[in-house]
């Protein structure tokens, strides 16, 4: 079963396959996503986010999930050298944060409720677990940064988070929060490893590091990390698995 | 006018390389081409160097039949310093070595996508010229 749903600012798509999977699980997650966007919107003016932004609420009043997140910036924060950073003159901004976050929650819904053939998609981040049937391994492609109908790489998994960053996204610029300045250097950002909210805040930390960032990435255990440069270069680290190619028609 | 020919054409693209493209404004010139299919001719044609804040872009389009067949980015350079203390994996991402997203039999996809407005712009002369 696949949901799409618009939460959040963005598609977010919650497929599932076993086979007798009802939704009920599919909508608690979608319904969770709809309550940290309720917190956490930058956009609607009643949100714990835009209420701390305007003076009206501290972050250590704003209740458990927002102390989580902000905690969880700061430790990001410090672990990344200032690459990422939920502050920006003074306003909070978790953004880069919390779409990882909350998919992590979507999945762990998943699990509590017995899935463990999923796969969740928010604006190009993914939580995957288990086969989509045939008992093949998840297949997800990196798309090519200029031409939408290409993918540049297949990644195959039964177990992975997969977080992207990049240029242009949804029109909007990535800044260095170190200088305020937009990062050049890389167009595409890809990060892989086990949790979806440190992939994510890893892939966003690699954009604004540009290239050297691979190396940083390279220290982060169990995580890897591929990206094209603005001269259409692939780069990767060295345990970025090869690519899988295509699926033979048969299976 | 341009910018949403220019979307028609990049949906177009997207659909399965159609060319669905009416002449803006100019004389329509005859061709080969079924009338109903637009008014370009075949032939290769490059787009202006256009600058950017991540660097140059120029795009290059070829028309087959009245259709646009292919639409590929012949240079799209950083002025940034690259960091020479590395020696990571690299590989120029040749088109050969891509694959369509059909047929690669993919659940999902990742990345992000380079949609500058330097792109939109070069595409468009290209589109421009190939309408002449």
């Amino acid at each position: 079963m696949r949901l799409v749903r618009t939460v959040m600012g963005m598609d977010v798509t919650i497929d599932v396959r076993e086979a007798d999977a009802g939704d009920t699980a599919l909508r608690d997650a979608f319904a969770d996503m709809a309550m940290i966007d309720r917190l956490f919107s930058l956009f609607d003016t009643d949100s714990a986010v835009s209420r701390i932004n305007e003076g009206r609420l501290e972050i250590d009043q704003a209740g458990p999930l927002v102390i989580e997140v902000a905690r969880l910036c700061r430790l990001y924060e410090a672990a990344t050298g200032g690459a990422f950073s939920a502050w920006r003159e003074g306003r909070f901004d978790p953004t880069g944060l919390v779409k990882g976050w909350a998919i992590d929650r979507a999945a762990a819904i998943l699990e509590r409720n017995g899935h463990r053939n999923y796969l969740v998609e928010a604006g190009g981040d993914i939580r995957l677990r288990g086969s989509p049937g045939l008992r093949r391994p998840w297949r997800v492609g990196i798309r090519h940064p200029v031409h939408r109908d290409l993918v540049v790489r297949v990644i195959s998994s039964r177990d992975l988070a997969i977080a992207t960053s990049g240029t242009y996204e949804k029109g909007d610029h990535i800044e260095d929060p170190r200088t305020g300045r937009v990062p050049t250097g890389l167009i595409s950002v890809t990060v892989i490893g086990p949790d979806i909210m440190e992939a994510d805040v890893f892939a966003t930390a690699l954009f604004v590091m540009g290239e050297a960032g691979l190396a940083w990435v390279e220290r982060q255990p169990g995580y890897e990390a591929y990206a094209i440069t603005d001269a259409m270069r692939g780069v990767w680290t060295t345990g970025f698995p090869a690519d899988t190619g295509p699926l033979p028609p048969d299976r | 006018m341009r910018r949403a020919l220019i979307v028609t054409a990049l949906t177009a693209v997207g659909v399965g390389l159609l060319f669905h493209y009416q002449p803006g404004g100019g004389p329509g010139t005859a061709t080969s081409v079924p009338p109903d299919e637009g008014a370009a001719r075949d032939g290769t044609y490059t787009g202006t160097l256009e600058s950017e804040v991540y660097g140059r872009v120029q795009v290059r389009i070829v028309v087959e039949e009245g259709r646009l067949v292919d639409i590929s980015t012949v240079s799209l350079v950083g002025d940034s310093p690259h960091s020479q203390e590395l020696n990571q994996h690299a590989a120029p991402i040749l088109r050969s070595e891509t694959l369509r997203a059909q047929s690669a039999r993919i659940d999902a996809v990742t990345g992000a996508t380079y949609t500058s407005d330097a792109y939109i712009e070069s595409l468009g002369t290209a589109l421009d010229r190939a309408e002449r």
